[in-house]
């Protein structure tokens, strides 16, 4: 087929010097950074025949357009422009989307790069995720939404916004683990808790608990919480209480349960293996837990006659309730586990024993129950007891009596139980001593201080050295006291006696808890301990041991901890396979991912009062209630962001959740680069003295757009953030971090002005009668249209400009008002209150483009932005990289947009040859023909997970539609869209052959073109197919009324299918393209387009009215940055007139243009003489023209000229070897007169008074100029450098230098070039008194100033070309008011004209630097290449069609159209043009004689959907 | 722990109460402060306005006597003239020379100055002060007052965020005492016009007392001798001239730590305050 030869076929060649250049060139390029510009490239790419790799850091395309509200100066919604654009991206095949993504380092060179990525992981299987948003819903995590930039919160599993594309969700995960996850050695996941106690999920939370720790509300009771130890929370005030809301959890399930049954028990599988256990206590119980789950039947041997161990034994009940601990180990026994009481080891049985009753693996978890001895003299004495001898008896439930006073020695939890319970064992007086000082107590800090709470005293510092007795029973205790000397080897300073300091302690009793060592007989032991290594085993094969026995008295959590590891290893010995080591290395660990969270405090437990503690035995905390746990649970900081709890991957249907996914790199060979990353805004803190994120209602420009959005964090609602009032009236403050060297940037941001006004006016509309103030220093309203909108704001809806610079912001208490102080023109202070106050941030580069410039090796600005020169704005410092947008310099969407185009044909440029070598075709089967087969329709009704399901009942809808006549096949999916779905309809429409396919699911716009995609793989054409939305039209909005919903969707659906029925097979027409293109104008942007496409090897037709190539260009002789325009202008010249593809016609006009995208006619007159040129695309770059004047004695003043005649003067000086004859003037422009009084300038010290604004901006020419302050202040430097003692007076009403100009303005400030305001209403006067005078009310003051220059200079603006309404008259594109020609959007197709194939650059498109027609002309060869670059041109099949029978040719479908569609053929008759037609029915609708119809919207389908509603209703029920 | 003190002529004569409390909460707190010894006027009354020689070397000598020991300074102004002069010789070799000639001794500019709080925040650090705190400060609503010469200009001063200091609330914090948010805490109290134009001072004065007034202040801490003065001083002064009622004790910070720390009134010089504390103190049952 032809679509398939290369593009250049149909008589273009490849141009001969780049093919030979680049032999090896890949037809592939990579756009970084993907916000409207790179969407833009990229779209220009893809459709002229490239492979393009779109690579984005965030996890989203559409960039910083996609957090705006509207856009200026039309009021366009941005999303709904920016959709689109999205959408076409995602389906384009052409185009790669590569999110998450960083440049890692690139080799190679032009034509040939091999660029590195770096993927981070998304978390998701984009291939499974179908955006239903239910893992988002599940997830517990709150995080701030940057987004909203943290005006509101964002779930972990999120997207960052509604319209996203790629259209799926991704999880944030923090680099290292949660502090206190990392920090639990049984593994529990304690930050996935906490998170879901906060989202009020209980349940859940003890679930995901239970995971890893077997007993949760004795862990929750009594663990040493390593975890609250390590939490990020104590930077800020006190830990998260984790272990309280373990404990909440497990209590609150508890509570609702029947605690008479047992959960059901189902093993992984059963394995046929029998494991011993000796040991009850924790360590021993959760082996046995892990072990049954993995299918092993488990003997568990226990000396005692009870379970528990140690936690039964050494925890009294007033810390752990009996009936706790019972519940808790009575659900870990099950069937497969045999519990033999009374059993003791080396008594009852030995391992030996156990091997030859079959075991085949042995875990000893025997504990430590051994008191350690003190050897003190006199312990022998009765009263002298040790810890667990007195503490086991009394946890059992025996009284031990207690003599009146009683001493505990140690510092561990044993001694404070021992001393607690002896209180409770009718001790009079306990007191504790301890031989360190408090701080290094062992025993937790809570057992402490509840010890001295119930009257235990301390003697710290001391030590006992002597047990005193009478009569053989203790009466004292002799002690000596210590002090701290140099630390230990466990960190701990060592306790050095006091010489001579003893003293003793009366005692009736003594109870000495200084530790336990294991009490176990028959298993060789190395100091009191079981040796095992890091799998837990023990030298004897198949006998592992932990817990106590091996770690010597250690906690619960280890306990559990050496459980869950010996599990693992005894089931990995006996399946053979290498048993896990126990993991000691630090895990990394996640900073606190907000520092500067609230302070908030730790919520205390409820205590029984001190009186009645000591009495019995009966708990002391009560535990939290559930109000108390969620704010608890809520001061958790989320410092691994996820917290990996594991609701997602339940709420997930399609199972897309991976949460171990890790991050790969790749490497992508392109022939070219773009960069397009776009800006980060200023950081409004740094500017402390106005308070942003000090004050609650300062707000930086991005938060206030945020908060004007209706998906914004207050759905659009304009409140202040302190109280949620409504606003009444707010302050913007402008240039917060631009033109502001000292603490931001130098250099203007150039849209903050406008998007101030923009962001006003919107506020406008949502609050009536809102008071706004702007405080500025310009208005920089120096774009199209923008000066209008200005005007608008501050005429019409009453918005203040005051020109000032606040110098501070405060808070004023109480009403958290915003005051701002500033200083008004006059000097006078103000403090005026506001609701609001609004920062307009500036824009910078993105924070991580400085590493991305560095590893592909380009240079950067003095701010960071790429660098480029005025005269190749969008080449980077490297050949075959590119840039465009803001990274360039800060500039508005239409700017940025053009600069993408541009930038894609400077790529385009280099790669013509291998265009179209790396894209994929799709290749499609026959289609059948069924215009003759009744209609056979197939239903498919989507489920979307539970999106639709939940409240649509599907099977109803698809019963009552599978009634309907004509439907052979009916079925609901539980996701339409997935790829097995999409199979399975192909052999639906094969094996019932179906002939009409109505799919009942989501948005079109999303999904239509995937299901068309499905009949055209099948044979079926595309049009076949009926789509309706019954989620987002139904079950979303209906949510709360599912029956509603359902017969809605039956509706719906009914609807869908009677359309359907009466659908027709469409053909899509094809239309040849004649690859060349007409450019009309010859000036710089008419010539950088000829030579842009000639380069891409398309044939050019130059068209100049004048005799000469150049155009306005030949008057600027150097840019403000000194770049050399005359030699640039010549250089440009002589490749134009040699460049083989370019025909150049001077003296040329278009005299008829006729035809449509790919085939125009264009009649034109060349010198005199007429000729047809036939092209594909046209591009008009007619230019405009300096405005004449006679103002200010312009003409009639010899010492007054223009800037232009000024710069032409200096040049002259500047480089008096130039042509002292300046070029040709075009006809129509009057030279000036020679002037004597322009002699002046060549005096030592001139003087000289610019006057701005000239017969611009006024009610005649309300728009600006664009260039004339930067020209000023360009020809005001010279002049300085020429004669540093002139003397150069600027009036204007704003200076408008924005982007880095700004720097040419600080430059002549610095020069002493004086700039004086006027306001618009008092234009200057000048006179003539024999020397000229101009008087001048300075705007600010209000004073008159009279100065008497020897040069005034005009500074008269850029006038739209004489020519232009006829030329508009010719191609029917309309012009503005202003008369410059209307582009088809002013946002996102700068230089497209309405019509397809008609393009626009230049001056012509409104006034411009000579940077921005260069970024324009190249645009615009970047937008014809999407035309030129193909042999055929598709045409919709959804078309108007005239049936010529009823035809009166009186041409109202011509009226209509706004396309140029319709016209009167030869026969006299109308005719659409397919080329032209844009479906939208325009003239279906206004033909009097009903005799066009719009294809696929035909009459007989939209009233059989209506007769199906109104109709048949209730017919098929 | 021991620096170099200057403490400047202020504390030696208007606030010798500064001086005062802050040897006794240095004792109660284990710091050592012996002065500079020989050292002499900092330059920042007349001399940086009148010689531009004078008002680095003044304070070169002094900083040349602390023999490469830091340097702990209480009052604001000695702490900014001296910060300046570091800056400026540090960063001009040329002046660094003549400053030589004139002091008789190359100096480098690079000894280290710190102000009382930021050895108290930073060095001696909450968790001492916590301890050394015997009666916490609560109940006492106190707005801190840093002024304008702590910590501006940033690049010279490098005392803590320029807009938003908290090294005292820190400090006070850690005393028990409730710091109140408020946004004047680095405004003017237009010191530097205490003799040439009083209408600013009361003008700027006003504004500070008002402000804490109305965030709900029970009274002001200050850092600096100048401060302290038009505050408690001028309060009386102020009231007057505005019908307001403030009765806002001014306390230095070192006086408010010097009540936690259970020191008696005369040794931190109670008595100088011209807004009398008795009520406030009284009334929140310290330092009775």
């Amino acid at each position: 087929m032809s679509e398939q030869k290369p593009i250049n076929g149909n008589g273009a060649s490849a141009p001969v010097e780049n093919s030979a250049k680049v032999p090896e060139a890949v037809g592939a390029v990579m756009v970084c950074g993907a916000g409207i510009t790179g969407i833009q490239a990229s779209l220009d790419l893809a459709e002229s025949g490239f492979k393009v790799y779109l690579v984005e850091q965030s996890a989203a395309i559409g960039g910083r357009m996609s957090q705006l509200d509207k856009t200026f100066p039309t009021g366009d919604c941005a999303m709904c422009i920016l959709s689109p654009k999205l959408v076409e991206c995602a389906r384009n095949k052409n185009i790669d989307i590569l999110t998450l993504a960083d440049i890692e380092g690139i080799s190679g060179e032009v034509g040939n790069f091999e660029v590195k990525l770096r993927q981070r992981p998304r978390y998701i299987d984009m291939s499974k995720c179908n955006a239903c948003g239910d893992c988002s819903i599940a997830c517990p995590v709150s995080l701030p939404n940057e987004f909203d930039r943290a005006l509101g919160t964002r779930k972990a599993v999120f997207r960052p916004y509604a319209q996203a594309i790629p259209n799926v969700y991704g999880i944030s995960k923090a680099e290292g683990t949660a502090p206190c996850k990392a920090a639990c050695p049984a593994g529990v996941n304690a930050q996935g808790y906490v998170a879901l106690v906060a989202a009020g999920k209980f349940e859940e939370a003890y679930e995901l608990v239970k995971e890893r720790c077997p007993l949760p509300a004795v862990c929750g009771r009594i663990c040493q919480h390593p975890c609250e130890s390590q939490c990020n929370r104590k930077e800020l005030d006190e830990p998260v209480a984790v272990r309280d809301l373990k404990r909440f959890a497990a209590d609150f399930v508890y509570a609702k349960l029947d605690k008479k049954t047992r959960a059901p028990f189902t093993p992984i599988k059963v394995q046929k293996e029998k494991v011993a256990i000796i040991g009850g206590g924790p360590a021993g119980l959760t082996a046995a837990q892990d072990l049954t789950k993995q299918g092993y039947a488990v003997s568990l041997f226990e000396a005692r006659p009870f379970l528990g161990g140690m936690l039964r034994l050494g925890v009294p009940a007033y810390r752990l309730p009996r009936d706790v601990l019972d519940y808790e180990i009575e659900q870990i026994l099950n069937e497969r586990v045999d519990v033999q009481l009374n059993q003791k080891l080396g008594k009852d049985f030995t391992i030996d024993s156990l091997k030859k009753a079959g075991f085949s693996a042995i875990f000893v978890a025997t504990g430590a129950h051994k008191s350690q001895k003190m050897d003190l003299p006199g312990d022998d004495a009765a009263g002298v007891l040790y810890g667990l001898d007195f503490l086991g008896p009394v946890n059992l439930g025996e009284k031990v009596p207690m003599g009146a006073k009683t001493v505990v020695v140690g510092g561990g939890n044993v001694a404070m139980d021992a001393a607690r319970a002896a209180l409770r064992m009718g001790a009079k007086e306990v007191t504790v001593v301890y031989r360190r000082g408090r701080a290094e107590m062992p025993a937790l800090p809570e057992e402490i201080e509840q010890a001295e709470e119930e009257g235990v005293k301390f003697e710290l510092l001391t030590n006992p050295i002597k047990v005193i007795a009478a009569s053989g029973r203790v009466t004292g205790l002799e002690c000596l006291r210590m002090k701290l000397g140099e630390p230990d080897a466990s960190g701990r300073r060592r306790p050095v006696p006091v010489e001579g300091s003893n003293f003793t302690v009366a005692a009736d009793n003594v109870i000495i808890a200084i530790g336990q060592t294991a009490d176990i007989e028959g298993v060789p032991l190395e100091n009191g301990k079981i040796a095992a290594n890091g799998s837990l085993a023990t030298g004897t094969d198949g006998v592992f041991a932990g817990g106590d026995v091996v770690l010597g008295p250690a906690s619960l959590v280890e306990a559990m901890a050496h459980g869950h590891h010996a599990a693992s290893a005894i089931h990995a010995f006996l399946r053979g396979q290498p048993m896990p080591v126990l993991d000691t290395k630090k895990k990394a660990t996640a900073p606190n991912p907000n520092p500067a969270a609230e302070i908030a405090a730790k919520q205390t437990m409820k205590k029984i009062v001190v009186e009645d503690r000591t009495r019995d035995f009966r708990e002391i905390e009560t535990g939290y209630t559930a109000e108390q746990a969620v704010a608890e649970a809520k001061r958790c900081l989320a410092c691994g962001l996820c917290s990996e709890c594991g609701l997602c991957v339940k709420a997930c249907g399609p199972g897309a959740i991976v949460h171990d996914m890790k991050p790969r790199t790749e490497s992508i060979r392109v022939g070219s680069v773009i960069l397009t990353p776009g800006y980060d805004e200023f950081q409004a803190s740094l500017r402390g003295e106005f308070g942003h994120g000090r004050y609650a209602n300062v707000l930086s420009s991005v938060q206030f757009e945020r908060m004007l959005s209706a998906s914004g964090p207050t759905e659009g609602h304009v409140q202040r953030p302190s109280d949620g009032k409504p606003v009444k009236k707010i302050a913007f403050i402008q240039c917060v971090g631009s033109r502001d060297s000292a603490r931001g940037n130098g250099y203007c941001s150039s849209i903050c002005c406008m998007s101030a006004t923009k962001e006003a006016m919107v506020a406008l509309e949502h609050v009536q009668g809102l008071d706004i103030s702007i405080f500025c220093m310009d208005v920089r309203a120096f774009g199209k249209e923008f000066d209008g909108y200005v005007n608008r704001a501050r005429d019409e809806h009453g918005v203040k400009f005051i020109r000032a610079m606040p110098s501070r912001v405060v808070e004023m208490p109480g009403s958290k008002n915003a005051r701002v102080r500033f200083f008004d023109e006059k000097g006078a202070e103000h403090q005026d209150e506001y609701d609001l106050v609004v920062l307009s941030v500036g824009l910078r580069p993105s924070a991580s483009v400085k590493d991305t410039a560095a590893k592909l090796g380009l240079n950067l600005n003095q701010f960071g932005f790429c660098e480029t020169d005025r005269l190749a704005p969008m080449a980077a410092s490297k050949p075959g990289i590119y840039v465009a947008g803001a990274f360039q310099e800060p500039k508005d969407i239409p700017e940025s947009v053009a600069q993408a185009s541009g930038a894609a044909a400077c790529a385009m440029e280099k790669l013509a040859p291998v265009r179209g070598t790396m894209i994929k075709r799709h290749e499609y089967p026959w289609e059948r023909d069924v215009t003759d087969e009744k209609a056979r329709v197939g239903i498919f009704i989507c489920h979307c997970g539970h999106n639709i399901a939940s409240v649509v009942d599907v099977k109803k809808v698809a019963e009552a539609a599978g009634k309907m006549p004509g439907i052979v096949h009916t079925e609901t999916n539980l996701y339409a869209c997935s790829d097995t779905s999409q199979q399975h309809i192909k052999d639906m429409i094969r094996e019932k052959r179906l002939n009409r396919l109505v799919v009942a699911s989501c948005s079109p716009r999303t999904h239509e073109v995937l299901f068309q995609e499905t009949l055209r793989e099948s044979g079926l054409n595309q049009y076949l197919f009926a789509m309706t939305n019954i989620r987002d039209q139904c079950s979303w909005v209906h949510k709360n009324d599912p029956e509603a919903a359902t017969e809605k969707a039956t509706d719906l659906m009914r609807m869908a299918v009677a359309r359907a029925r009466n659908l027709k097979a469409l053909s899509t027409g094809k239309l040849p393209v004649v690859q060349s293109a007409l450019v009309l104008g010859g000036g710089l942007a008419g010539m950088t387009t000829a030579l842009a496409l000639g380069d891409q090897g398309f044939a050019v037709h130059l068209c100049e009215k004048e005799a000469v190539l150049g155009g306005q260009l030949r008057n600027i002789r150097y840019t403000l940055e000194g770049s050399d325009v005359a030699g640039y202008l010549a250089d440009l010249i002589a490749k134009v007139q040699k460049h083989p593809k370019i025909t150049v016609h001077l003296e040329t006009k278009p005299v008829q243009i006729t035809g449509h995208v790919g085939n125009f006619k264009t009649r034109v007159e060349e010198a005199g003489k007429e000729q047809t040129i036939v092209h594909g695309v046209i591009v008009l770059a007619v230019g405009g023209q300096e405005r004449q004047t006679e103002l200010y004695l312009n003409g009639k003043h010899a010492g007054v000229m223009t800037q232009r005649q000024l710069e032409e003067k200096l040049a002259i000086a500047k480089a008096p070897r130039l042509p002292s004859v300046p070029p040709p003037l075009p006809p129509g422009v009057r030279r000036s007169t020679p002037m004597t009084g322009a002699a002046a300038l060549g005096a030592e010290a001139p003087s000289v008074v610019m006057i701005q604004c000239v017969d611009s901006r006024n009610d005649k020419h309300p728009y600006c100029s664009r260039v004339c302050c930067s020209a000023a202040i360009k020809n005001a430097l010279e002049l300085k450098r020429q004669k540093p003692k002139a003397k150069v007076v600027v009036l204007y009403k704003d200076i408008r230098t924005y982007g880095f100009r700004e720097l040419g303005y600080q430059q002549a400030r610095e020069a002493g070039v004086l700039f004086i305001r006027y306001s618009d209403k008092q234009d200057p006067i000048v006179t003539d008194n024999g020397a000229l005078q101009v008087s001048v009310v300075d705007a600010g003051s209000g004073s008159e100033l009279t100065l008497t220059p020897d040069v005034v200079v005009l500074s008269t603006g850029i006038a739209p070309a004489e020519d232009n309404p006829v030329i508009s008259g010719l191609l029917r594109s309309a012009l503005t008011a202003d008369g410059f020609f209307l582009e088809a959007h002013p946002k996102l197709r700068p230089v497209d004209l309405a019509n397809e194939g008609e393009f626009l650059a230049g001056l012509a498109h409104s006034p411009r630097f000579i940077d921005e027609t260069i970024a324009q002309a190249k645009a615009v060869a970047g937008r014809a290449a999407t035309v030129l670059s193909r042999a055929f041109l598709d045409i919709a099949g959804q078309i108007a069609k005239v049936d010529p029978t009823d035809c009166a040719a009186c041409a109202t479908c011509v009226k209509v159209c706004p396309y140029g569609a319709p016209m009167i053929n030869e026969l006299k008759k109308a005719e659409i043009q397919g080329a032209k037609c844009m479906g939208c029915g325009s003239c279906t609708a206004a033909c009097p004689a009903h005799t066009i119809t719009l294809q696929h919207q035909e009459c007989s389908q939209v009233t059989a959907m209506l007769d199906e509603l109104l109709v048949n209703e209730g017919a098929v029920q | 722990m021991s620096y170099a003190f200057f403490p400047g002529c202020s504390m030696e004569g208007t606030a010798h109460d500064y001086q005062k409390s802050t040897v006794a909460v240095s004792k109660a707190l284990g710091l050592q402060l012996p002065e500079i010894p020989g050292w002499i006027c900092c330059g920042s009354t007349s001399a940086h306005q009148t010689d531009a020689l004078l008002s680095v070397a003044l304070p070169a000598k002094n900083l040349v006597a602390a023999a490469g020991q830091t340097v702990a300074v209480g009052c604001a102004a000695c702490y900014s003239r001296l910060k300046t002069a570091n800056h400026e010789i540090a960063n001009n070799p040329e002046l660094r020379k003549t400053v030589a000639g004139v002091v008789g001794q190359d100096y480098d500019g690079k000894t280290k100055i710190l102000h009382l709080l930021e050895i108290l925040a930073r060095d001696v650090g909450m968790k001492k002060i916590a301890e050394a705190t015997k009666k916490p400060l609560k109940g006492i609503k106190v707005v801190t007052y840093y002024g304008c010469l702590l910590s501006r200009p940033p690049e010279v001063t490098q005392f803590d965020d320029p807009e938003n200091p908290t090294l005292m609330d820190q400090v006070l914090e850690a005393a028990g005492a409730t710091i109140l948010e408020w946004p004047h805490k680095t405004e003017c109290c237009g010191a530097g016009y205490s003799i040439t134009d009083v209408t600013i001072v009361k003008k700027l004065t006003r504004e500070i007392l008002a402000m804490a007034k109305a965030a709900g202040a029970d009274c002001i801490a200050t850092a600096c001798p100048l401060c302290q003065m038009n505050l408690d001083l001028r309060q009386k002064d102020t009231e007057k001239a505005s019908g307001e009622q403030f009765n806002l004790p001014v306390f230095y910070f070192t006086q408010l730590l010097g009540i936690a720390f259970g020191l008696s009134r005369k040794d931190l010089g109670l008595r100088s305050l011209v807004v009398s504390p008795n009520k406030l103190l009284a009334d929140r049952g310290l330092c009775a």
